[in-house]
C-alpha cells in the first residue's frame, strides 16, 4: 500500500546523481539548485501523501506499523536455520509519518533558500549533491524498519554532515571541524552498536525460546510489539546497559553533554546546512532514536533518569555559553544544544510525544533563526560577527520581522509554538513521578533558570543584530555603503518558517486550560496511535510502561500530558505517595499550571524588555562592560567551559604521544628488534665460518678430499682397530 | 678374474688421483672439467667392475652398470651446462682463470 | 565443470609462460602487456561461469581429485566452495586490475614483471582451490617467489630489506607448519589413511576414524597457526606487512593486502581449525589459565587497537594503510576465531571486503605516487580542488574502509561484532572501539591530503584520473556499494559452507560445555552484564 514512500528517497536520491555526475558538465547555476529543490518538492507531495493514505486506514493493532518491503539485505540462512535477517524496508507508522512531513517539508524550504545564498559559490552542483544525498539519508534513517537500517541513515546524514561542514575546503579550519564533528558522532555511534548488540542478543534469544521464526530480532516492529514481557524477563542492569549505550548514541547525534563539541564548530559550514542539519533535522534523530525505542527507556527508571539529567544539565550549560558568544551562529548553535537539552528532558520524563512536538516547532523557529542569520549575513557579505553589526533592522525589514518572531517563539512567547512546547516540557517535569527525591523539582528549577536564559540571549543576538547604532566595520561600509536585503528565494522560505513558528504550536496542541475542559491534542492523539502496544499498552508514553513494569499504578498524567490533568493528579496522590509530582502538593493543577505557564512567559518577558534596554540605545562592544562585571565567569562562559581544552589534554594529546611511541618503541624497536636480532645472530654465525669459501677451486678441492678421506678412515677404523687387536 | 678386478679398481684409483690432483692443481676450468671427467669415469670403472664381480655370484642383476649409464648421462649434461657457463665467462671477461671467478664470495 | 576450474587456474600460469616465448625488445611491450592483460581478463570471465551453476547447498563441488603422488597418497584435489568461490574471484577480478594499473608505472623489465604476475595469480588461485594439504603447502609456498621478486626488484628504496623480510617471516612459519603436516600424516598412516586429502582427513577427524590426541593436536594447531597468524597478519607478528607494503609496487600491494593476506584466514578455516578442532579449546597454563580461542581473539582486539592507533600517527599514505590493514585483519580474525555463525559470515564476507577496499586503496595511492613520485602526506595538501574525481574517488574507498553503513565494510564489520558479541561481550567492546579509531587515522589523513589550501606548488597542475585509472578503479568502487546493499547474494552461497566450517568447530566447544556443567566450579567467565548469555553461544 505504501510502495510509493520510496519515491520519497528515490527523489533525493535521484537529485543528487543528477548534480553529481552531471552538475559541472550542465553547468548551469540556476539548474543545479532548483532541480534540487524540485526534487524535494517530489518528496514533500509523496509526504503528504503518505500522510493521508495512513490517516484514511484508520490502522489499529499491530496494522499499525506497516513494513514497506524492499530487498532482503542482510540474510544468514543456513540449511536449516536461519541465522539473520535484516531487510532493507521502510516503516511507516505514526511517529515516521510525523517526522517525514517536517524534514521534507522544511528541507525543501531550505533548498529554495540555498539556491539564492550559494548562488555564487563555485562548488554549487557539489553543494545540491551534498544536500539532497542528506536528506535521502535522513529519510532512510526515520523511515528505516529496523535498527541497522536506521543506522544506514544514522551514519549517513553523519558523513553528508561532514561534508558539508568542511564546505569551503580550502579553509584547513572548516575541514577540521567536519572531522571533528564526525568522529565525535562515531564515538556516539560506538554506542548504538553496542545498545544494537545487546538488543539483538536479548531479543533474539527470547524470540528463539518463542519459537517466534519470523520475528526479527532488528526490526523495530517485533521489538516494540514484544517489549514489554521481554524486557519484564531482562536483569534491569542490562535494560539500563542498553538504554545508556543507545543514548551515548544520541547524545553524539543530538549533541548532548559530554559529546556536544562538534555542534558549534560544525557552524563552519555554509547557513543553509546549519539551519537544515545541524538545527532543523539531523541534531532531533538523537530523540527519534529515544523515542523509538521508548519502551528500553522507560523500561529502567534510572535510565530515564540520566537522560533527564542529562538533557536539563546540557540546556542549562549551553544556555550558559550562549549568553556570551560573539558569533550569531555560534549564538543559534549553542541555543540548539539547549534545545535538544530540553527535549531529551522530555524523554526522560518519558513525555515523549512532548519531546516530538518540541523538535517539530523547534525546526520551524530555530530554522527561521539560521536563515535569517544567513540572510544577514549574507546581506553583510560574510560577517558574522554581533559586534560589527547593528541597526540592520532598516535595511533589511523582512529578515529582521521574521528573526524577532522567531526569537520571541523560542522564548517561549504566548501564543507562539515555543510557548506551548517548551511549557509542556516544562509541565511534565513537574508532574514527573520519580523515585529520585527531590530530582524533578531541581530538574524543574534547571529547566527554568535555562528557559530565562535562553530568552535574554536570543533577545541580546537580535537587539544585537537589527538595532542600536550601526558599527559596521570601516572596510564594509567602504566596499557595500549599507547591508542589503535578500532576494525572495531566500525571504520566501522565511516568512513561511515565521508563519509556522507562530502557528505550530497551537495546531499541534491546546493544553486543557485554554480551551476550558478536555485538551486539544491532535499530534499526541497521532503520535499516541502509534503508541498503544497491541495489549493496550502505551509504548510511546513510556512511563506508565515503566510504572507497570515494577508493579506500581500508573499515573496517567505522566504518561500522557494532555489529559485532563486535575484528574491525573488526584489519581498520582491516591497510588503514589512515593513518587509525588512536587507541584502538585495540595492546590488545583489547572491554576498551578496556569501560574507556572504565565510565570514562565513573564520572565521570559522581562529577560526580553532587559536586553533590549542592555544592547539598543548606546550600546558599545568596547566597552566590554560584561566582561568587567562579571570576571571570570564571563571567561568561563565565552571560552566554553574550557571543555575543547580538556578534552585536547586528557584525550586527543596522550593518544597522539601514546601511538607514536607505540609505533617507534613497540614495534620498530621491539618487534622488529627480535626479528633483526635473529637475522643478526644468523649472519654473524655465518660470518663466524665464512672464511673456508675462498672463492679457490682448489682449496673446496682439498676440503673434498680431505672429508672423503676423513671418511675412508671411519669406514676403515673397524678394520684398523679389529686389525690391532 | 679377481685379478681383473682388483687391476680395474687399481686403476680406478689411479684415475681418480690424477683428477683429483688435476682439479687441485690447474688454473684453466676446461682442464678442470676434464679433471672432474676423469674422477667420474674411475667411479664408472670401478662400478663396472665390481658389478661383474657380483654378477656371477649373488645378484643377477645389472644395477652397478645401469649406474655408470646414469653417470655418463648426468656427466654430458653438466658438461653441457658447464661448458656453456664457460663461454659465458669467456665473452664476459676473455680471461677464464678459476682463481679469478670468484664474484659469489664478495 | 572440473575442466573450467583446472583453466581457471592455470590459464594464467600458461599466459605467463607464452609470454616467455616473445622477444624481450622494446616494439614487443605492448604485445606482452594485452597478453598479460587479456589473460587475466579471460581468467576473470572464466570464473565468473563458476557462478551460475554453483550449487548453494552442495558444499565442495567442481572437485577434480587425480593421484599426483601416490605411493604417498598426495592427490591433485581442486574443488570449489561458497567460501572459496569468492576469494577465488576476488583473486582473478584484482589481477586484471592490478595489471592494468601497472601499464603506467612499471618501465623496468616489464616482461619479467608480467611473468611473475600471472605466476602468482595460479599459485594464489591454487591455494583458495586446493583440498590437499601437500598440494595446498606448495601453492601457498609458490606465492612467496614471485612476491619476492615482484617486491625485490620492483619495490621501493628498502625494497631489498622488506622483501628479505618477507620471505623469511612467511618461511619461519610454513616450515613449522610443514613439520606438523609431517606429523599429521605420520598419524593418519598409522591409522590405515595414507593420504593428505582435506575433506578426508577432516572428516576422519570429526567421526573418531583419526584419533588426535590433545597434546599433538595442540602443537600441531600451534604450527599451523603460526603460518597462517604470520600471512593475516595478527599482532604481534605484523612487523613485516608496513615494511613489505610500503616498497612493493603499486600491482604488489594490491595483491598482497587483497589477496595474500586472505590466504592466511582462509587457511584457519580451511584446515587448521577443522583438522584440530579440540585444539582452540584445550586449557593450558598454570590451573587451565587460558585457551588458544581466547588467546587469538584477545591478540585479535589488540590487533585492532594497535593498528589503529599507530596508523594514526604514519606520515606515509601507504605504511598507514598497511597498519590499516593490521586493524581490519583483526576483525577477521575476531570473528572467525568467535565461531560464531553470524561472526564467521561477517569474517568470510569481510575478507572480500577488505580485499577490495585496501586493494582500491593501496591503487588509489599508487595514482598519486605517479604523478608525484612521494607518499609522504605533508607533501600533500588541497588535492580535492586539482584532483575532484581522484577526490570522489578516495572518499568512496575511505568511507568503505571506514565501514560506512551502505558500503562494504560495514556490511562485515557489523556482523562480526555483532556475533563475536553473543560469544564475549567485553573483547567486541573493545574492538568495537577500533571503530571509532579507524574514523580517526583515516579522516585525519584524508583532510591533510585532500583538504586546505594547496601548500606545495607542484600539485598546482596535477593531472586528475585518466581512462585507464578510471578503468582500474571504478569496478571496485562500484563493487563497494554493490556488496554493501546486496550482501545477501554472497551469504546464499557462504552461509551452507560457513556453517559446516562452524559446526566442526564448536564440536568441541559442547564437550567443554558439558564439563563445565558437571564440574560446578568452574566459570564460564561470561556473567555478569548479560544474564542471558549461555557459554558456547546461541546454538
Amino acid at each position: 500500500m505504501f510502495g510509493f514512500a520510496w519515491l520519497m528517497i528515490a527523489f533525493p536520491l535521484v537529485g543528487a546523481a543528477v548534480n553529481g555526475f552531471f552538475g559541472k558538465k550542465i553547468n548551469n547555476r540556476k539548474f543545479s539548485g532548483w532541480f534540487g529543490t524540485a526534487m524535494l518538492a517530489g518528496s514533500f507531495i509523496t509526504a503528504l501523501a503518505v500522510f493521508f493514505t495512513y490517516q484514511a486506514q484508520n490502522f489499529t493493532g499491530a496494522d499499525r506499523f506497516q513494513e514497506v518491503p524492499g530487498w532482503t539485505w542482510i540474510a544468514i540462512q543456513g540449511l536449516s536455520e536461519k541465522y539473520l535477517q535484516i531487510d532493507f524496508s521502510l516503516l511507516i507508522d505514526p511517529l515516521s509519518v510525523t517526522m517525514m512531513l517536517f524534514i521534507t517539508g522544511i528541507s525543501m524550504l531550505i533548498h529554495m533558500y540555498s539556491t539564492e545564498y550559494m548562488s555564487h559559490d563555485e562548488g554549487l552542483p557539489r553543494f545540491f549533491t551534498y544536500l539532497n544525498l542528506f536528506v535521502a539519508m535522513m529519510l532512510i534513517l526515520i523511515l528505516g524498519a529496523n535498527i541497522p537500517m536506521m543506522f544506514v541513515g544514522w551514519e549517513g546524514v553523519g558523513l553528508c554532515s561532514y561534508l558539508l561542514i568542511g564546505f569551503w575546503y580550502r579553509n584547513m579550519e572548516n575541514a577540521k571541524c567536519g572531522m571533528k564533528a564526525f568522529i565525535t558522532n562515531r564515538v556516539g555511534d560506538f554506542g548504538i552498536l553496542i545498545g544494537l548488540f545487546m538488543i539483538f542478543q536479548n531479543f533474539d534469544n527470547w524470540f528463539r525460546l518463542q519459537g517466534m521464526g519470523d520475528a526479527s530480532a532488528l526490526n523495530f516492529r517485533d521489538i516494540l510489539l514484544n517489549a514489554g514481557p521481554v524486557l519484564q524477563g531482562m536483569n534491569p542492569a542490562d535494560v539500563l546497559f542498553i538504554a545508556l549505550f543507545l543514548f551515548l548514541g544520541a547524545c553524539g547525534k543530538s549533541a548532548q553533554f559530554p559529546l556536544h563539541i562538534w555542534l558549534p564548530d560544525a557552524m563552519a559550514g555554509p547557513t543553509p546546512v546549519s539551519a537544515l542539519i545541524h538545527a532543523a533535522t539531523m541534531v532531533t534523530s538523537g530523540i527519534y532514536m529515544v523515542t523509538r525505542l521508548n519502551p528500553i527507556f522507560s523500561g529502567n527508571e534510572t535510565a530515564g533518569f540520566v537522560v533527564a539529567c542529562i538533557g536539563a544539565g546540557t540546556a542549562f550549560m549551553a544556555a550558559t555559553i550562549a549568553l556570551t558568544q560573539n558569533d550569531i551562529k555560534k549564538v543559534l548553535a549553542y541555543s540548539t544544544v539547549s534545545q535538544l537539552g530540553y527535549m531529551f528532558l522530555a524523554c526522560g520524563v518519558g513525555a515523549y510525544w512532548v519531546a516530538i512536538f518540541h523538535v517539530i516547532t523547534h525546526a520551524f523557529f530555530k530554522a527561521c533563526l539560521f536563515l535569517g542569520s544567513g540572510s544577514v549575513i549574507h546581506g553583510m557579505h560574510e560577517e558574522q560577527d554581533t559586534r560589527h553589526m547593528g541597526g540592520l533592522a532598516k535595511y533589511m525589514p523582512v529578515t529582521y520581522w521574521t528573526f524577532v518572531i522567531s526569537t520571541f517563539a523560542i522564548a517561549g512567547i504566548f501564543p507562539l509554538a515555543g510557548f506551548f512546547s517548551k511549557d509542556e516540557i516544562l509541565w511534565q517535569v513537574a508532574i514527573w513521578q520519580s523515585k529520585f527525591g527531590n530530582a524533578p523539582a531541581m530538574l524543574y528549577v534547571l529547566a527554568l533558570v535555562t528557559a530565562i536564559m535562553t530568552a535574554f540571549y536570543m533577545g541580546r543576538v537580535t537587539w544585537k543584530t537589527f538595532l542600536g547604532k550601526p558599527r559596521w566595520t570601516a572596510e564594509f561600509v567602504k566596499k557595500h555603503h549599507h547591508p542589503h536585503e535578500s532576494a525572495w528565494p531566500m525571504t520566501l522560505p522565511l516568512m513561511v518558517l515565521a508563519s509556522m513558528a507562530v502557528i505550530s504550536g497551537a495546531i499541534l496542541f491546546t493544553p486543557g486550560w485554554m480551551t476550558g475542559g478536555e485538551p486539544r491534542e491532535p499530534l499526541a492523539h497521532f503520535l499516541d496511535v502509534s503508541a498503544h502496544g497491541p495489549e493496550g499498552q502505551r509504548l510511546s508514553a513510556g512511563e506508565e510502561h515503566a510504572a507497570a513494569a515494577h508493579g506500581e499504578h500508573e499515573l496517567a498524567a505522566a504518561a500522557h500530558g494532555a489529559d485532563t490533568h486535575e484528574a491525573d493528579a488526584e489519581h498520582g496522590e491516591e497510588h503514589s505517595a512515593h513518587h509525588e509530582p512536587f507541584m502538585l502538593i495540595g492546590g488545583s493543577v489547572t491554576s498551578t499550571e496556569i501560574t507556572m505557564a504565565f510565570g514562565s512567559v513573564l520572565l521570559a518577558l522581562v529577560m526580553l524588555f532587559l536586553s533590549h534596554r542592555r544592547y539598543t540605545g548606546d550600546y558599545d562592544p568596547k566597552k566590554k562592560a560584561a566582561q568587567k562585571a562579571f570576571g571570570p565567569l564571563y571567561a568561563f562562559s565565552q571560552n566554553k567551559w574550557y571543555i575543547d581544552e580538556f578534552y585536547n589534554n586528557l584525550l586527543v594529546r596522550p593518544g597522539v604521544w601514546l601511538s607514536s611511541k607505540a609505533w617507534q618503541i613497540f614495534d620498530v624497536r621491539f618487534i622488529d628488534g627480535i626479528v633483526n636480532g635473529v637475522a643478526k645472530l644468523l649472519g654473524g654465525a655465518g660470518e663466524l665460518i665464512r672464511p673456508v669459501q675462498t672463492g679457490f677451486v682448489r682449496n673446496y678441492m682439498l676440503y673434498l678430499l680431505a672429508g672423503a678421506v676423513m671418511f675412508m678412515l671411519i669406514n676403515m677404523w673397524s678394520y684398523l682397530v679389529g686389525g690391532a687387536s | 678374474m679377481t685379478d681383473m678386478v682388483a687391476n680395474s679398481v687399481w686403476l680406478a684409483g689411479l684415475l681418480f688421483a690424477i683428477g683429483t690432483l688435476g682439479v687441485m692443481i690447474h688454473r684453466h676450468p676446461v682442464i678442470i672439467f676434464m679433471c672432474i671427467e676423469l674422477m667420474l669415469n674411475a667411479a664408472n670403472l670401478s662400478l663396472v667392475a665390481f658389478n661383474r664381480q657380483h654378477f656371477s655370484h649373488a645378484w643377477r642383476t645389472m644395477d652397478g652398470q645401469i649406474y655408470a649409464f646414469l653417470i655418463i648421462v648426468i656427466a654430458a649434461a653438466e658438461v653441457a651446462v658447464g661448458l656453456a657457463i664457460i663461454v659465458a665467462l669467456f665473452k664476459h671477461r676473455t680471461r677464464v682463470d678459476i682463481d679469478e671467478i670468484n664474484f659469489l664470495r664478495r | 565443470m572440473q575442466t573450467l576450474l583446472l583453466i581457471v587456474t592455470f590459464l594464467p600460469m600458461l599466459a605467463g609462460l607464452g609470454l616467455l616465448l616473445i622477444p624481450n625488445r622494446e616494439e614487443s611491450l605492448p604485445t606482452v602487456r594485452t597478453t598479460a592483460l587479456w589473460s587475466s581478463v579471460a581468467t576473470f570471465v572464466l570464473s565468473l561461469f563458476l557462478l551460475p551453476s554453483f550449487q548453494s547447498e552442495a558444499g565442495l563441488q567442481f572437485a577434480l581429485n587425480v593421484p599426483w603422488i601416490p605411493q604417498w597418497g598426495v592427490n591433485f584435489h581442486i574443488a570449489v566452495d561458497g567460501i572459496s568461490i569468492w576469494l577465488v574471484l576476488l583473486n582473478t577480478l584484482l589481477f586484471p586490475l592490478a595489471i592494468l594499473t601497472s601499464f603506467q608505472s612499471v618501465r623496468l623489465r616489464e616482461k619479467m614483471y608480467y611473468i611473475l604476475l600471472l605466476l602468482l595469480e595460479t599459485a594464489v588461485t591454487g591455494v583458495f582451490l586446493a583440498q590437499d594439504i601437500i598440494l595446498f603447502y606448495v601453492f601457498f609456498e609458490a606465492t612467496l617467489i614471485p612476491m619476492y621478486f615482484l617486491i625485490g626488484i620492483w619495490g621501493g628504496a628498502k625494497r631489498l630489506y622488506a622483501t628479505t623480510k618477507f620471505v623469511l617471516y612467511t618461511m619461519v612459519g610454513s616450515l613449522l607448519m610443514l613439520g606438523a603436516i609431517i606429523g599429521l600424516y605420520v598419524k593418519a598412516s598409522a591409522a590405515g589413511l595414507n593420504t593428505f586429502d582435506i575433506p578426508t582427513l577432516v572428516a576422519a577427524v570429526g567421526n573418531g576414524t583419526l584419533v588426535l590426541e590433545d597434546q599433538f593436536q595442540f602443537w600441531a594447531f600451534l604450527a599451523f597457526f603460526l603460518a597462517f597468524a604470520i600471512k593475516v597478519p595478527l599482532f604481534p607478528l605484523h612487523t613485516w606487512l608496513p615494511d613489505a607494503h610500503t616498497e612493493a609496487p603499486t600491482a604488489g600491494s594490491i595483491i598482497l593486502a587483497g589477496v595474500l593476506l586472505k590466504m592466511g584466514t582462509y587457511g584457519f578455516i580451511r584446515m587448521a581449525i577443522p583438522l584440530f578442532p579440540k585444539a582452540p579449546y584445550i586449557q593450558f597454563g598454570p590451573v587451565g589459565l587460558a585457551d588458544l580461542q581466547s588467546i587469538i581473539m584477545a591478540l585479535s582486539v589488540v590487533g585492532i587497537i594497535y593498528g589503529a592507533l599507530v596508523a594514526a600517527v604514519q606520515v606515509d599514505v601507504k605504511r598507514l594503510v598497511a597498519y590499516s590493514s593490521v586493524a581490519h585483519m583483526g576483525f577477521i580474525m575476531l570473528g572467525l576465531f568467535s565461531f560464531n555463525q553470524i561472526a564467521v559470515d561477517g569474517a568470510i564476507l569481510q575478507m572480500v571486503n577488505h580485499g577490495i577496499s585496501t586493494g582500491a586503496l593501496f591503487m588509489l595511492v599508487g595514482f598519486i605516487y605517479e604523478r608525484r613520485h612521494t607518499r609522504l602526506i605533508d607533501n600533500f595538501g588541497g588535492l580535492a580542488a586539482v584532483m575532484p574525481v581522484y577526490y570522489t574517488y578516495f572518499l568512496i574507498i575511505m568511507l568503505s574502509s571506514v565501514g560506512l553503513p551502505a558500503l562494504n565494510g560495514f556490511v562485515g564489520e557489523f556482523l562480526i561484532l555483532l556475533g563475536s558479541f553473543q560469544e564475549d561481550w567485553l573483547m567486541t567492546l573493545i574492538a568495537t572501539l577500533g571503530v571509532i579509531l579507524a574514523a580517526v587515522y583515516l579522516l585525519f589523513m584524508f583532510r591533510r591530503m585532500f583538504f586546505g589550501e594547496i601548500t606545495n606548488a607542484e600539485n598546482r597542475n596535477l593531472k586528475d584520473l585518466n581512462m585507464q585509472e578510471l578503468v582500474a578503479i571504478t569496478p571496485l568502487a562500484v563493487l563497494t556499494l554493490v556488496i554493501g546493499l546486496f550482501p545477501s547474494l554472497m551469504f546464499r552461497f557462504i552461509t551452507p559452507s560457513s556453517e559446516a566450517f562452524v559446526e566442526i568447530a564448536t564440536s568441541h566447544d559442547e564437550d567443554a560445555f558439558e564439563t563445565a556443567m558437571q564440574d560446578i566450579h568452574i566459570d564460564d567467565g561470561q556473567g555478569g552484564l548479560l544474564s542471558v548469555s549461555i557459554p558456547g553461544g546461541a546454538k
